[in-house]
């Protein structure tokens, strides 16, 4: 396989592929939330209620306990922030690309595509994860202190 | 990706995979193919683990982050004053007093990580080190060049539209910064096999 065609046949596919990527990530949000969502209230339950999708960004929920100073009694409230999760996404459409541009049979194209969009997925997973600890342990850290000590 | 014809030619020690009968070490037995591609992997990932946690120290910050991104800043710059008299910089911060937009080139921004994965790839690849320092010394500065026309792009792109800019700074120019080390790595591949000794040069030399 030429190195040139490659290439070419890469740049003829990478507008397309992100493009299809960028309209239809709302679509691709869907199971990541629904993952985060899991993950995010067995590792913090006390903290996170929810990691919901909003447009084609997560919102994640925060229920956080604070005193009213007025009362000296505890109030729950829910803080919410939102998380792009397609920063962390771009190599959805590049890999794609990349399987697209490449020569072999289709089937091995579409397992190699396959395996790689549950990497991807799971790298995602994590990466956004952290961001979200990110955001709770450190944006946040002056309304998150009493949950993490 | 292939990287030895199966009549013998431009093999590389090491990386001689195909035959008719499927290529086995003679004294272990163990595949070869299996054997170089785990080890190709394992010197990779090991690589990179060790310049991405070198990169995070304060000494990887101080001797190669700090100054790489200021020489960023520099060039691009000096590149855009030459055709844009409007342009001004102070810092790591560019931006035109007319509109008054402006880009800060952040540590992020000077595709340090983007040559890591270009060094580890090479110097996992088994070849002789000048082949190893010809290509990293190429290839970083083809990144780096293509990183210059990023930032400067960006900049102009900014300036006429804000949500294009975040798109493309967000997600089109990281992939074709990865592209752009993929195909800088195919080429030195291509560079090397050509280079190899055949395996009849092999065998007697």
């Amino acid at each position: 396989m030429s190195i040139k065609g490659f290439m070419l046949r890469a740049l003829v596919w990478l507008p397309i592929c992100f493009a299809v990527w960028y309209y239809s990530s709302i679509l691709f949000v869907a199971p990541l939330a629904r993952a985060l969502d899991l993950l995010s209230r067995t590792l913090l339950p006390q903290l996170i209620s929810a990691v919901e999708t909003y447009g084609n960004e997560l919102q994640v929920v925060l229920t956080l306990q604070v005193q009213d100073t007025s009362t000296g009694l505890l109030r729950t409230g829910d803080m919410l922030f939102e998380i792009d999760p397609l920063i962390y996404g771009f190599s959805v459409p590049l890999y794609t690309v990349l399987v697209l541009a490449s020569r072999a049979p289709d089937g091995r194209r579409l397992g190699a595509w396959l395996i790689g969009m549950i990497i991807l997925f799971a790298v995602q997973i994590l990466c956004i994860q952290a961001d979200i600890l990110k955001v709770v342990a450190i944006d946040l850290a002056g309304q998150t202190r009493w949950v993490l000590r | 990706m292939s990287d030895a014809n199966a009549d013998g030619r431009n093999a590389i020690p090491g990386y001689r995979t195909s035959s008719a009968s499927g290529t086995t070490s003679s004294e272990s037995g163990k595949p070869k193919s299996g054997r170089t591609v785990h080890r190709f992997l394992a010197i990779f990932l090991v690589t990179q683990l060790t310049l991405f946690v070198f990169e995070l120290t304060p000494a990887g910050q101080r001797y190669l982050v700090i100054p790489v991104t200021s020489a960023v800043a520099a060039v691009s710059v000096d590149l855009m004053s030459t055709v844009d008299q409007n342009v001004k910089a102070s810092g790591k911060t560019i931006w035109n007093p007319a509109n008054g937009f402006g880009v800060t080139i952040e540590a992020g921004c000077n595709e340090v990580e983007a040559s890591i994965l270009l060094i580890a790839a090479i110097l996992a690849f088994p070849s002789i080190w000048a082949q190893k320092l010809g290509g990293i010394l190429i290839g970083v500065v083809t990144v780096q060049a293509l990183n210059l026309f990023r930032i400067i792009s960006l900049f102009y792109i900014g300036q006429w539209d804000r949500e294009l800019f975040q798109w493309a700074h967000l997600y089109i120019w990281q992939a074709l910064i990865m592209l752009d080390v993929l195909i800088v790595f195919l080429l030195w591949l291509r560079f090397v096999v050509k280079r190899a000794p055949t395996e009849t040069e092999s065998t007697t030399s």
